[in-house]
């Protein structure tokens, strides 16, 4: 059959029609562009002083996969060590050392900065028809303070350690920990800072330079959830901020702020703390939430089910998840009544991710679905994010707190919504957007083996914790009773597998640029604006000021511009007919 | 859980108080609530990635979405959460209050240790012994960091703040042995901050008792029974001559004399009347608080010139002692504040130093040391023949 190879094409006329008889198109090129934002200029300034949102995308890319594998390994530390009851391979300290490494290096380095400082550079500007963002040039700061951050952090880390764990409470922290405090807090102080500055570029970007057509209400849902992330991120980071300088006032001068001793009070900086971390945790999955969106609704050829309640729904969770930070302290004293604001508002937060998770779900009905590596990395965030979900419930009300609090079922909870949620969502980000940014098309075969691997590493891991929750176990114990030594070596077991199963797109995934395919502009078919660039994008995304007229997710019209069966770039990750 | 079996852990976690089974029906109630969430969440995945695979040809459906279905789900959920909140909540009300009648364990945890302080005055480290079917309050506190005072067979848990006293209660109803854990990282030996919470029967504890030296409330008199913490407590009241200005020597020609602050005598359980009106209760936060820092909430009528004590001089153990002894003084129980002079503390005593009564000497060392732990087995001869009515 014919290959319809359009040529980069957008619609002249603006259509205001809100039921389009026809999807977006879906364009394809030979090859590679010859000049494209990769290759349009070379050496190590054009990457250090670039301004192109792209470029900054990958500056970002190349260290936090760094320090994913440093928390991967103070993880891996951690979890050999407590194979046996009194400690494998570390000393006490070592062990205090390892876990808050991996705490604050995953959280701090890795989860906060991930999806927002990569996908989201790179393509909240393509997603919504604009050529950079808002400001270029706070975008390269941002990430040059953030840099700066991180060193101030490793810095910490390797000379010497922090043991505070990365909830750094007081007094312990400002008083009796001989690790570096200070300097740690100086780099979550300034990483906030950087944190902040993307969170202002986006939220500028969204609000003026949506392409014409690109309404409210045809936003792609990951533009959304950026955009009630950077909310968060702007509202809540000055308080953590805040903190860190009275820690560090305490710690310093003596100040008394939160030790009782000099007259603090030590709940005031849970107060604090919390009042950051708690949205700091939808900071890191309401990004990946949106991936989710983008993956689900292109593999299953379908309209999201209910844009505006997944839409609203970000939002909500968002607000809502300001008023909650209290049911970290149910058993800190603070009485019943606070209690109960705190957890009925937990509960009401819960309801609109519970809600997201239905629509995801409902989503596939009537579709035509196919299951490469991102669907299949989907499909793991939703059957994990479940359970994180679902386990959070017992958190976050008063009375099944008592019991379950600082247990091994809080770890396992944290790290089903963390990694299960937001770490799957982030490989299933990269996976599906890898062609666009990169041009190659990786291993289809290993990166559906990888995301199996880790699914299955990632479930042996976590759902002995919740057993060993139940039983008593506490969190942060290097010795513990020999009765939960077979728990922990299931755990350990998991861990391993699910460190293969990291491993492997970190070996097929760079071996796919010199040896992969090209990718084709649209090798998903996928109906984003994004999709309508070659791949790698040029320097400007769009040579034509796109327009807009349709809805994000219109795969189930029939589009002028589809390709026909039998194209050029067949892939077997592809999605069209076959 | 059913898999916890045959790997080191009992299929079900043992259960010590009424409370943990209660606890258990609620947790129980939400996990199958849950799970029937979650299955179902799964089943209809799984039938959809089935029903709707890609088939050659085929095209998908254009479905924008259904109010009526997200209605449904929003509201299903929102019922479910809101009895879990109803229940839990009714569950933390009953651990957040304490039987009136309960007589108070004071816990202090310290890097890394609980220091437990029974109201006879019993001591130990690390070791929390119960009789099997008496409710107890608990008070806890720290010296140092946050700790968090957890059993998990009593399905109770509860910060250990510096600077605050938190309250919960027990009431165990199966003798055995169970573990006390640490539950907030408080440094390097968190995970060796454990103990053990042994559940007596009435004979056993009996027994247990035989050698610890015990109050014998309503004994008449005027000072405390010899090793209690109501005893420590007045030792301290001496030794840190709070005597001096909280005494009951109201006549104007006395050197020091003069009421400079008030009697403490019956202070305990009344509202303290403040500058402007307001009330306070008079429990041990209060005491505690007025103690470490006076000025915070002063006696109407009384001027704020009580120096502070920081923990250099009070310990949080110490504290707990005075507590118990401001709690002992009822109307008349104050000694004369000249007391001390014949009997400075650690001296051996006798006559009418700490009162009218002889107390039988010597006495034992005044005030505690953290590492005084086996003080109460040290000297079981100078066990008071004192009347043990129902252990406490």
């Amino acid at each position: 059959m014919a290959t319809t190879h359009t040529p980069v094409t957008t619609p002249t006329t603006l259509e205001l029609d809100y039921t389009p008889q026809t999807a977006p198109p879906v364009v394809d090129v030979d090859g590679p562009p010859k000049v494209h934002y990769l290759n349009h200029s070379f050496g190590w300034l054009s990457w250090l002083l670039t301004v192109d949102h792209k470029r900054i995308g990958i500056l970002y890319l190349i260290p936090l996969t760094i320090f994913f594998m440093c928390g991967g390994i103070a993880a891996g530390l951690v979890r050999l060590n407590l194979i046996q009851p009194y400690g494998a391979i570390l000393e006490l300290d070592q062990y205090n050392k390892a876990f808050t490494a991996h705490g604050t290096i995953m959280l701090f380095l890795f989860l906060i900065p991930v999806i927002p400082g990569v996908l989201g550079n790179f393509f909240v500007p393509m997603m919504i028809g604009a050529k950079d963002m808002a400001f270029p040039k706070l975008n390269l700061a941002s990430w040059y303070v953030w840099m700066g951050g991180a060193m101030f952090f490793i810095a910490a880390l390797l000379f010497g350690g922090l043991d505070t764990g990365w909830t750094f409470y007081p007094p312990y922290s400002s008083k009796y920990s001989h690790t570096n405090v200070i300097w740690a807090g100086l780099g979550v102080f300034i990483t906030g800072f950087s944190s902040i500055l993307t969170g202002l570029n986006i939220i500028a970007t969204v609000h003026k330079m949506r392409a014409p057509g690109m309404t409210w209400g045809r936003l792609p849902l990951f533009v959304w959830a950026m955009y009630a992330t950077s909310v968060i991120q702007i509202l809540a980071t000055p308080v953590l901020a805040m903190a860190v300088c009275l820690l560090a006032t305490e710690r310093i001068f003596g100040v008394g702020i939160f030790d009782p001793s000099l007259g603090g009070d030590p709940l005031l900086f849970q107060h604090l703390f919390w009042y950051y971390s708690h949205p700091a945790v939808y900071i890191m999955i309401l990004p990946g939430m949106g991936v989710i969106n983008e993956v689900i609704t292109c593999f299953s050829r379908k309209n999201i089910f209910g844009y505006k309640a997944v839409a609203w729904s970000s939002v909500g969770i968002a607000v809502v998840g300001f008023l909650v930070w209290g049911h970290h302290m149910f058993l800190s004293g603070q009485g019943i009544y606070l209690g109960m604001v705190f957890s009925v508002l937990t509960m009401l937060v819960a309801i609109p991710s519970a809600v997201k998770v239905f629509n995801w779900t409902a989503t596939f009905y009537g579709g035509q679905i196919t299951f490469e590596a991102p669907m299949l990395f989907t499909i793991g965030f939703i059957v994990l994010f479940t359970i994180g979900g679902l386990t959070g419930l017992f958190l976050g009300i008063l009375g099944t707190d008592i019991h379950l609090h600082d247990t091994y079922f809080v770890i396992a909870h944290f790290h089903f919504t963390m990694v299960g949620g937001m770490m799957f969502a982030w490989q299933a980000g990269l996976h599906f957007y890898w062609p666009k940014m990169t041009g190659k098309m990786y291993s289809d075969f290993w990166s559906r083996l990888a995301a199996v691997i880790m699914l299955v590493g990632f479930s042996l891991t976590f759902l002995p914790q919740f057993v060993a929750g139940y039983h008593g176990l506490p969190r942060r114990y290097p010795y513990y009773p020999v009765e939960f030594q077979m728990m922990n070596i299931l755990s350990t077991a998991g861990a391993t597998i699910q460190g293969f199963g990291y491993l492997m797109p970190a070996v097929y995934l760079p071996l796919s640029l010199f040896f992969g395919r090209n990718a084709g502009a649209n090798p998903w078919r996928a109906t984003g604006l994004e999709w309508q660039t070659p791949s790698p994008p040029t320097m400007h995304n769009f040579e034509e000021l796109p327009i807009v007229t349709h809805g994000p997710y219109e795969y189930a019209l029939p589009s002028k511009f589809t390709l026909e069966d039998g194209h050029a770039h067949e892939t077997k990750g592809g999605n069209g007919g076959h | 859980m059913l898999l916890a079996e045959g790997l080191g852990l009992p299929l079900w976690p043992e259960r010590a108080t009424e409370f943990a089974v209660r606890y258990d029906w609620l947790f129980i109630y939400i996990l199958v609530v849950t799970t029937i969430a979650g299955l179902l969440v799964y089943a209809g995945l799984t039938y959809l990635c089935f029903r709707y695979a890609k088939k050659p040809g085929g095209t998908s459906q254009r479905v924008l979405g259904s109010h009526k279905l997200e209605l449904i789900w929003t509201a299903i959920p929102a019922a479910f959460f809101l009895s879990f909140f109803v229940g839990s909540t009714i569950i933390f009300d009953e651990v957040s209050h304490p039987p009136a009648d309960a007589p108070e364990i004071f816990v202090v945890g310290k890097q890394w240790m609980w220091k437990i302080q029974h109201p006879n005055g019993v001591r130990e480290i690390n070791e929390l012994h119960l009789q099997d079917g008496v409710a107890v309050k608990v008070t806890i506190t720290s010296e140092d960091v946050i700790h968090n005072f957890g059993i998990p067979a009593f399905r109770n848990k509860i910060d250990a703040m510096p600077g605050r006293y938190v309250t919960t209660w027990y009431k165990p109803n199966k003798v055995g042995t169970y573990h006390i854990f640490c539950d907030q990282y408080c440094g390097q030996g968190h995970s060796q901050m454990v103990g053990k919470v042994h559940v007596l029967s009435k004979d056993d504890y009996a027994a247990w008792l035989e050698g610890h030296k015990t109050d014998a409330p309503g004994t008449p008199g005027d000072r405390p029974t010899d090793g209690t913490a109501a005893w420590h407590g007045q030792q301290l009241f001496f030794k840190l001559q709070c005597i001096n200005c909280h005494n009951n020597v109201y006549d104007a020609d006395s050197v020091n004399s003069s009421n400079r602050a008030p009697n403490l005598e019956g202070l305990f359980g009344s509202q303290v009347p403040l500058e402007g009106g307001k009330t306070v209760p008079a429990d041990g936060a209060y005491i505690r608080e007025s103690i470490r820092n006076p000025e915070a909430k002063v006696h109407a009528g009384w001027k704020a010139i009580m120096p502070a004590y920081p923990r250099a001089q009070v310990s949080e153990e110490e504290l707990g002692q005075l507590v118990a002894y401001i709690q002992y003084l009822k109307k008349g129980k104050l000694p004369k504040r000249t007391s001390q002079d014949a009997a400075p503390v650690g001296a051996p005593t006798a006559g009418e130093s700490l009162g009218d009564k002889v107390p039988p000497a010597p006495i034992p060392a005044p005030a505690p040391k953290p590492d005084d732990k086996k003080l109460d087995d040290k000297k079981p001869e100078e066990k008071k023949p004192a009347p043990t009515k129902g252990g406490n």
